[in-house]
């Protein structure tokens, strides 16, 4: 792989104690200052604590879209932890490796002729210094500073930050830390420059999930119930930690079945209300996204999708909920799918979907994933603006004037002659409890216009053509939500959705003979735009992560492709490398 | 029309009750709507939830705002609105199945979180809505006598379980006595907390005479000096007196965790 001074992938691996994820998102954190950008992603054992674990960084002087697999800068504390990250890590010819001093059998993996190793006395260089066990991480970070020619300041105002919640005492040890770790290489030379220097303004470094948190915050979101679940769990934490100033309230809920009943509740009371969850939760959910969708009640549910089915693979990604979200619950019901496929995105796609289940009264689900959700970015800021904020449309309500008037109830909640609005279709204005006037009772079970049960199959007609004629307006309103890249006349369209977008994105960059098609909805799908974009192709393929083919047959489902096109796809796990995404087309044959 | 005091009348809406002639719930009913009169509530700020059974049908029936909901769910649903309206008076309600079966396992958490609002439960020992089986409080005798499932199985005891969960409120009611129903729940929806309100109800469909006979037999008040302050009493009764109708226990004020109802900013 090509080596800039544009572009640095470097890897700590380590275990618990060594503090690889603090180290790396220290390195992110001192990129951004120095208005470079960056990707942080984590990958652990099957146990999600204690373990062996990796932190892959990558920075560069442009937005950065994947972590690269091979490696400029190796950081392994044991060997023995290597094996584990095979498929992720591979050294660079002119490879640094910083590793223990004490182990001395270099693995074949990280045997370069031009490489340089850097054994490193971890314990004495503490000892020497007086610093405590815990101090290690920031050492390391010192060092890695050095090596990289950065400037010991940007270092110093990093841990600053980074300790402010901490007493004088310990930001004290901590920078002292940092320029043990940094004066212990100070004699170092590199065989290879990274980059110094960047651009970038106004940048923040965020996770997935927080961006999630945040935009759903800014987005109106005041009440959150939720269970946690890797890899979502974050996203509760952040709103627990944003909600004090802007008087939100949060639940931690017993389980999915309440965090769900919860957000319906505080939603009929007029709450901007969401929940995020993980495919277990999602499936104990799945009846009360269906009692949403009756009772026209708006609900944004966030997926962070791991691997497999019951607890498949858990701090892995995939792509397998897909069905679920669009298919998934008994009965026929109106629900929205959207999906961010990077950082950035969450923010867009958090506003869509407050506004989408805002407007139309529905249960909307936004499919992140592990990758996504777990990965750390340097963005810039983002302006939030322009993005839509559906209201929920209210009702003029009227005070009955006597008690049989007040009795016979004047309101409709489900009025079907109001549901033909062209504007808002199939969507009436709501009596939220508490207003004069708007008394009426909603259900799971079908309903007359007055929320009466109705077993009467006409009426079931008529109501189900009444919610779901959102979906119809849905589809118009997002018809271009989705992102085309690429030639207009390049040969080859692929269909990629998700955090697997991104290194598509990247592979397709590298040739000109591929268009890229990446749907940012996922149901009601932006299927007049793929046609478009489809028009003239030779082949066509859909790259996603599930053993299914999900998408694939999804679109076949609908009709927007036929038995020509071709699906790559595999189960998930580790993301997609750039290099597998060559394998995959030429595999299927696209190239 | 909104100042006006209003009549138990006014709380009910003019939709057609399909309970079976005789059924426990339409006393309910009454007694819901008569202690919304005596609380001067008005029809706006009361909602109700429920979830799936006979009894759960309840909320379709009176002029507020109510909300049926799935089989077991009324307590998380119930709560979230509470959070989001802390003004409104919330009763969450269902049959002994929905809350002891399928729904038990939200109980000791709501009362955990300790929301201001009713839990009422028709407790008939049996599952109207699916014509007859078993529930978890179905005595064994009845399940012998009736041939259904889970002969072996003993009964829950609602109000030993939502005491040892540390509920503020729990009181025993009937539906054949409107008033005591009444009054029991206007006390509840008064009490600042979660208060649970255990109410023996009569299937006549699939209990059949025998259970309102038993009733009819069985029931009484408290004994005159229980105290209900008194935890120890409480527990007592509750373990050894299946009948014993009144408020069995009352957390005083202050003691503990006091309801929240701080609003949500909009
Ligand atoms: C998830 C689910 N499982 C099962 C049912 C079927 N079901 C409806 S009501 C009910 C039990 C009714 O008994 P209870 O809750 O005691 O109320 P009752 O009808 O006696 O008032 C059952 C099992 C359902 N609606 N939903
Ligand atoms: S079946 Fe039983 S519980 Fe249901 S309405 Fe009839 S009497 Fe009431």
């Amino acid at each position: 792989m090509r080596h800039t001074e544009k572009i640095l992938h470097l890897t700590l691996v380590g275990s618990g104690g060594d503090g690889v994820m603090s180290t790396a998102s220290m390195l992110l954190r001192t990129a951004a200052r120095m208005g470079l950008y960056g990707m942080m992603t984590q990958s652990y054992g099957p146990q999600i604590r204690g373990g062996e674990s990796a932190a892959h960084v990558t920075i560069g002087v442009e937005p950065v879209a994947i972590t690269g697999v091979v490696k400029d800068l190796i950081v392994c504390f044991r060997f023995e932890y290597l094996s584990r990250f095979a498929q992720e890590i591979t050294a660079a010819p002119h490879v640094a490796l910083f590793h223990s001093a004490e182990e001395t059998d270099i693995p074949v993996l990280l045997q370069t002729k031009e490489g340089m190793r850097v054994p490193i006395p971890f314990q004495q260089i503490l000892e020497e210094a007086g610093l405590p066990e815990i101090a290690k991480n920031v050492v390391v970070f010192g060092m890695v500073l050095r090596a990289l020619g950065w400037d010991l300041g940007d270092g110093n105002a990093c841990v600053s930050e980074v300790f402010s919640h901490k007493s004088s005492a310990v930001i004290s040890s901590n920078l002292r830390a940092l320029e043990v770790g940094y004066q212990h290489l100070e004699t170092l030379t590199l065989p290879f420059r990274g980059p110094r220097h960047g651009a970038a303004k106004q940048t923040t470094v965020i996770s997935g999930n927080e961006a999630c948190a945040e935009a759903a915050v800014d987005a109106g979101c005041r009440f959150y119930a939720g269970y946690p679940i890797t890899p979502s769990s974050e996203i509760l934490e952040k709103v627990y930690e944003l909600f004090p100033a802007v008087g939100g309230r949060l639940v931690q809920a017993e389980d999915e079945i309440a965090a769900i009943g919860m957000i319906i509740g505080a939603s009929w009371g007029g709450v901007k209300s969401m929940t995020a969850t993980s495919g277990p939760g999602l499936s104990l959910m799945t009846e009360m996204l269906g009692l949403a969708s009756m009772a026209e009640i708006p609900v944004v549910i966030v997926d962070c999708q791991r691997a497999g089915p019951a607890t498949g693979l858990p701090s892995r990604m995939e792509q397998s909920d897909l069905w679920h979200a669009i298919y998934g619950g008994h009965g026929d019901f109106p629900r929205v799918v959207l999906a961010p496929t990077n950082i950035r995105d969450c923010y867009l796609t958090m506003f869509r979907a407050f506004h989408l289940a805002e407007t139309y009264q529905l249960p909307v689900l936004v499919l992140s994933d592990a990758n996504i959700a777990q990965r750390s970015e340097i963005i810039e800021k983002i302006d939030t603006r322009g993005f839509p904020r559906g209201e929920r449309a209210i009702a003029a309500l009227e005070t009955p004037g006597d008690i049989d008037a007040l009795r016979e109830g004047i309101y409709r909640r489900f009025d079907l002659a109001a549901a033909v609005d062209d504007r808002w279709p199939g969507v009436n204005p709501v009596a939220i409890p508490g207003m004069p006037g708007g008394m009426h009772s909603i259900a799971g079970i079908e309903h007359t216009e007055r929320g009466t049960p109705s077993a009467d199959g006409a009426n079931h007609e008529r109501m189900n053509q009444k919610r779901f004629r959102k979906l119809m307006a849905i589809e118009r309103e997002t018809a271009e939500w989705c992102v085309t890249s690429g030639r207009a006349k390049a040969p080859i369209g692929l269909i990629a959705w998700g955090s697997c977008a991104g290194v598509v994105q990247e592979y397709a960059l590298t040739r000109d003979d591929i268009a890229l098609f990446v749907p940012h909805m996922l149901h009601p799908f932006p299927a007049r735009a793929l046609q478009t974009f489809l028009e003239g192709r030779r082949t066509v393929g859909v790259i996603e992560m599930n053993f299914q083919g999900q998408l694939y047959h999804h679109l076949r489902g609908i009709g927007v492709l036929d038995g020509t096109a071709h699906n790559l796809r595999r189960s998930g796990g580790l993301p997609f490398q750039l290099d597998e995404i060559g394998i995959l087309l030429r595999e299927g044959g696209l190239i | 029309m909104s100042d006006a005091v209003r009549k138990p009348i006014a709380y009910r809406n003019q939709c057609k009750q399909v309970w079976c002639t005789g059924c426990g719930d339409y006393g309910v009913l009454k007694s819901f709507t008569r202690a919304f009169a005596k609380l001067h509530l008005a029809n706006e700020k009361i909602a109700i939830v429920s979830g799936i059974g006979c009894s759960s049908r309840l909320p379709g029936y009176t002029a507020t705002y109510g909300f049926n909901t799935v089989h077991g769910r009324p307590l998380p649903i119930a709560t979230g609105l509470k959070v989001a309206r802390p003004e409104l008076t919330v009763v969450a309600c269902g049959g002994d199945g929905d809350g002891f079966a399928i729904g038990i396992g939200h109980i000791p958490h709501a009362i955990r979180r300790n929301p201001d609002l009713t839990y009422f439960v028709m407790d008939n020992s049996i599952y109207g809505l699916t014509k007859g089986q078993a529930s978890p409080t179905t005595r064994r005798e009845t399940k012998e006598a009736k041939g259904l499932v889970g002969v072996d199985e003993t009964p829950i005891n609602p109000v030993l379980f939502v005491l040892a969960s540390g509920a503020g409120f729990v009181a025993r009611t009937q539906a054949g006595d409107m008033a005591h129903m009444a009054e029991m729940l206007q006390e509840a929806i008064q009490y600042p907390g979660f208060a649970f309100i255990h109410c023996l109800s009569v299937c006549v469909t699939y209990q059949g005479r025998s259970f309102q006979d038993q009733l009819d037999r069985d029931v009484h008040p408290l004994p005159t000096d229980h105290n209900p302050t008194d935890a120890q009493a409480a527990f007592q009764i509750a373990r050894t007196d299946p009948w014993a109708l009144g408020i069995i226990y009352r957390r005083p004020l202050g003691e503990e965790f006091d309801a929240k109802s701080e609003p949500v900013a909009e």
